[in-house]
């Protein structure tokens, strides 16, 4: 296999990551991380924009403590993975960041980096905010060429869904 | 890695689970190999039974043509993909059949037999009639405690170039 993309939002599965690497996929010869910076922050409203007000959003926020912000935690999370990946034997390691809705993103650049596998974290989010919000996982899973890992994180399983996951993440910000 | 659920049915969406199996995942020491029968036909009531309804629609169904029909083809199913995995030179190999609702027999499964991973094939079902049914392999990855892979046939490549078309027009 050549090249896996994986989609990390948070710093907090990079050993679910690891595991997978190691015991599930074949090594790839390049994993290309993706972070997609939710310029929207918190809010749901992100499945309700269109392209052109998302360019807005885009071009008001750029420059702002808000933008800069964004990019350091995006930095931070690329270079903690990059950081456990290489540690691990993983050695050709590229890194990407975007803006805007992140299931559109992931795709975009899987399709840009010819991905042959996706491999995407489990939100952890409740069936009532994935009916309002969404959710990465399932938009790129539905939508994707090539066949999509789901990762399964610290307590996202069907038993603890509701409190955990998501929340975390937040609190790293 | 030591067990893997490879979940099938006789849909084209299954047949990626082929090339998953072969290119991306590592081999395990056990495959157990699942098919999940659909009691309830083509119909799209099953989400509305309850599991009391459920169990007295198996036991009502039990010895009768249709459910033999059902076994004769889970049983056809299970040997083609049984044989394709052999092919590939996988010796430990164990078959289930279940019956009910796939993505909870699924899950279930995985559980009992402790797998490491499941393996699903994507489901062509699109629009409405997802959002009528469900997606099996949708509920799968919200439910089960163990990573899942959605493998991906050539018939869905067909449908995203038609969104990518439309979004640039």
């Amino acid at each position: 296999m050549k090249k896996i993309l994986v989609a990390v939002d948070g710093r907090k599965n990079s050993a679910g990551i690891m595991e997978l690497f190691q015991k599930m996929v074949w090594a790839p010869e390049q994993v290309v991380l993706v972070h997609v910076e939710q310029l929207e922050g918190n809010s749901m409203m992100t499945a309700m924009l269109g392209e052109a007000e998302l360019a807005t959003l885009k071009e008001s926020i750029k420059g702002t403590e808000h933008k800069d912000a964004l990019d350091e935690k995006a930095e931070k999370i690329l270079s903690h993975y990059k950081k456990e990946l290489s540690n691990g034997g993983l050695t050709d390691i590229k890194t990407v960041i975007r803006e805007g809705n992140p299931s559109d993103e992931i795709l975009k650049v899987a399709a840009e980096e010819k991905a042959d596998l996706i491999i995407v974290g489990c939100s952890g989010k409740t069936r009532l905010q994935r009916l309002v919000s969404g959710c990465a996982s399932r938009e790129v899973e539905r939508n994707a060429k090539v066949p999509v890992l789901i990762a399964k994180g610290n307590g996202c399983g069907e038993h603890a869904h509701i409190w955990s996951g998501r929340e975390e993440a937040y609190a790293i910000r | 890695m030591k067990k893997v659920l490879i979940a099938v049915d006789d849909t084209s969406g299954s047949k990626a689970v082929l090339s998953v199996f072969s290119n991306l995942v590592r081999p395990p020491e056990e495959v157990v190999l699942l098919h999940v029968e659909r009691l309830e036909g083509k119909s799209l009531m099953i989400d509305m039974l309850g599991d009391a309804e459920l169990s007295t629609l198996k036991e009502s169904l039990e010895g009768t043509e249709y459910k033999e029909a059902l076994d004769k083809r889970a049983e056809r199913i299970l040997n083609h993909y049984k044989k394709a995995l052999e092919d590939g030179g996988l010796i430990r190999i164990k078959t289930v059949i279940r019956a009910g609702i796939p993505s909870d027999e699924i899950c279930k499964v995985a559980e009992a037999e402790n797998v490491d991973l499941i393996v699903v094939g994507s489901n062509e079902k699109r629009g409405l009639d997802r959002l009528v049914a469900g997606c099996v392999s949708k509920d799968v990855e919200r439910k089960a405690p163990v990573p899942v892979i959605i493998g991906k046939c050539d018939t869905s490549e067909k449908t995203l170039e038609v969104k990518e078309a439309a979004v640039t027009a």
